[in-house]
């Protein structure tokens, strides 16, 4: 399912160009949310290929975030269509209900998610963290989720915080707990809601690597970031998004060089040339 | 005369536990009202927390005692003081459990939610834990303040330890020194609750399980 990539076909974003033939993993038709009155994601097109690294970038209250949390359902929609595999994520769902808890759980369970606030479970050691959903959710054994935990921990360099508390924990740490957390169910596509803006630039480089190892592992990812070095290196595609309408998207080094829209131009010199 | 008012304590204890024990399980379908989705849940919940939390005990226990109590359901003294006080402790406790609910992060939820958890597991594996350990603190004073209130059944004549220092002072030749035995008891049955509230306030305040 996961195509292998070769460093430099990433840099040069070959696989922007999605083969006609293939079913993109993650696709939002024209969708919109709405607070109220307010208007926070409106008209939303965006399509995501099975391995492909897609960075949301724009200015604070583009409605990235949310957006993302569109995908699964935790901001359901109010209008247009969220498709996983080619397929409707929630069937049965109707703007303006609650979507089933049934639907919103299998969609969940291909879709990880890490949150700004890492948002670890305080009361449970970080290898439990990760054991929880494993058991709750997949019906895996202790035994299988804990093997699984500690393999997904030791790949993190976390293999001695394993009996730790989420608050012994630095910031860095915890977000890659956090990352171990959702990779743990095998989702088919993770999604980062600004997975380093609560982290200082050191701790923050540390999720970034591991972000980085489970791009060139393949992993299908849609990230919400400011972190536009980051967006450049390892994005095939960068959607950049205001008032929030997407405004822009293409080869990140097609917007960072020569951005089409003057609002992009303008976040881009107000983040870049400072 | 301290043995006397001392034997006042079992009564007053038995109903201090039972009525904080089944309060605090009334409590929980009336916070799981309180903070429902569906909003004539919500209000009608807000509606008997609110009053069960207004009316004072002691008028609550005359309208259980004498006005219920001697129709068809016959409740005796002792059994009216545990109903009239596990119905205020169920009031009480809810506001306590609803706070303790709010105090859990929007954030938790959501990441819960993100995992795949159903409702139920979210609640279970998720919210509750970490409310119960913050409820715990509110949970203690207000244990404090019902074994205060329980000295409201010496009024419809349950022996406990205010009843017992009332007939005593009425008899005996101080009509001072039983009351002052009988808040020395009180104060010394608190002091373990009060104990158990600092201990788990203090490691909750330091993010520590216990």
């Amino acid at each position: 399912m996961h195509p292998t990539h070769r460093p430099d076909e990433r840099r040069y974003g070959v696989t922007d160009v999605i083969d006609p033939g293939q079913v993109p993993l993650v696709e939002l038709r024209n969708v919109s949310k709405r607070f109220g009155k307010v208007t926070v994601v409106e008209d939303v097109s965006l399509q995501v290929a099975p391995g492909q690294v897609v960075s949301i970038i724009g200015p604070s209250g583009a409605g990235k975030s949310t957006l993302l949390r569109c995908i699964n359902f935790l901001a359901p929609i109010d209008s247009g269509e969220v498709l996983i595999a080619g397929k409707q994520a929630c069937p049965s769902y109707r703007p303006g209900r609650h979507p089933k808890s049934r639907e919103t759980m299998a969609v969940r369970r291909r879709v990880g998610m890490v949150f700004q606030g890492f948002e670890l479970f305080p009361h449970i050691s970080v290898v439990d963290n990760i054991v929880l959903a494993q058991v709750k959710v997949l019906g895996r054994s202790r035994k299988q989720s804990l093997d699984r935990a500690r393999e997904l921990l030791a790949g993190m360099g976390l293999a001695n915080k394993e009996k730790a508390y989420p608050g012994q924990c630095s910031g860095g740490q915890q977000q890659r707990v956090a990352i171990a957390r959702a990779l743990a169910l095998d989702p088919e596509v993770m999604l980062f809601d600004e997975p380093t803006s609560a982290l200082d630039p050191e701790l923050g480089a540390e999720v970034l690597a591991v972000m980085k190892r489970l791009a060139e592992d393949g992993m299908t990812m849609i990230i919400v970031t400011h972190e536009m070095a980051f967006a450049m290196k390892v994005s095939d595609k960068v959607v950049v998004m205001a008032d929030g309408s997407v405004i822009e998207e293409g080869a990140p080094d097609a917007v960072f060089a020569n951005p089409s829209h003057p609002r992009t131009a303008k976040f881009l010199s107000a983040v870049l040339d400072r | 005369m301290l043995s006397s008012v001392a034997s006042g304590i079992l009564n007053t204890v038995l109903i201090t536990v039972s009525s904080f024990i089944i309060g605090s399980v009334l409590a929980l379908p009336l916070v799981a009202a309180r903070v429902s989705r569906y909003a004539a849940l919500r209000t009608i919940a807000a509606l008997v927390i609110d009053s069960l939390r207004a009316i004072p005990p002691i008028v609550l226990l005359f309208i259980i005692y004498y006005g219920i109590a001697q129709g068809y359901l016959r409740l005796s003294a002792y059994d009216s003081g545990v109903a009239c006080l596990s119905l205020v402790s169920a009031g009480f406790m809810a506001e306590v459990f609803r706070s303790s609910l709010r105090a859990i992060s929007k954030g938790q939820r959501e990441a819960a939610r993100a995992l795949g958890l159903g409702r139920i597991q979210v609640v279970m594996s998720v919210v509750s834990p970490q409310a119960a350990r913050i409820a715990v603190p509110s949970g203690a004073a207000w244990a404090i303040g019902l074994l205060k209130d329980s000295s409201v059944v010496s009024l419809v004549g349950v022996q406990d330890v205010t009843f017992r220092a009332f007939t005593e002072a009425q008899s005996g030749s101080s009509g001072t020194l039983p009351f002052i035995y009988a808040g020395g008891i009180y104060l010394l049955l608190s002091v373990p609750i009060g104990l158990l509230a600092r201990y788990t306030g203090a490691k909750l305040a330091k993010g520590v399980r216990w």
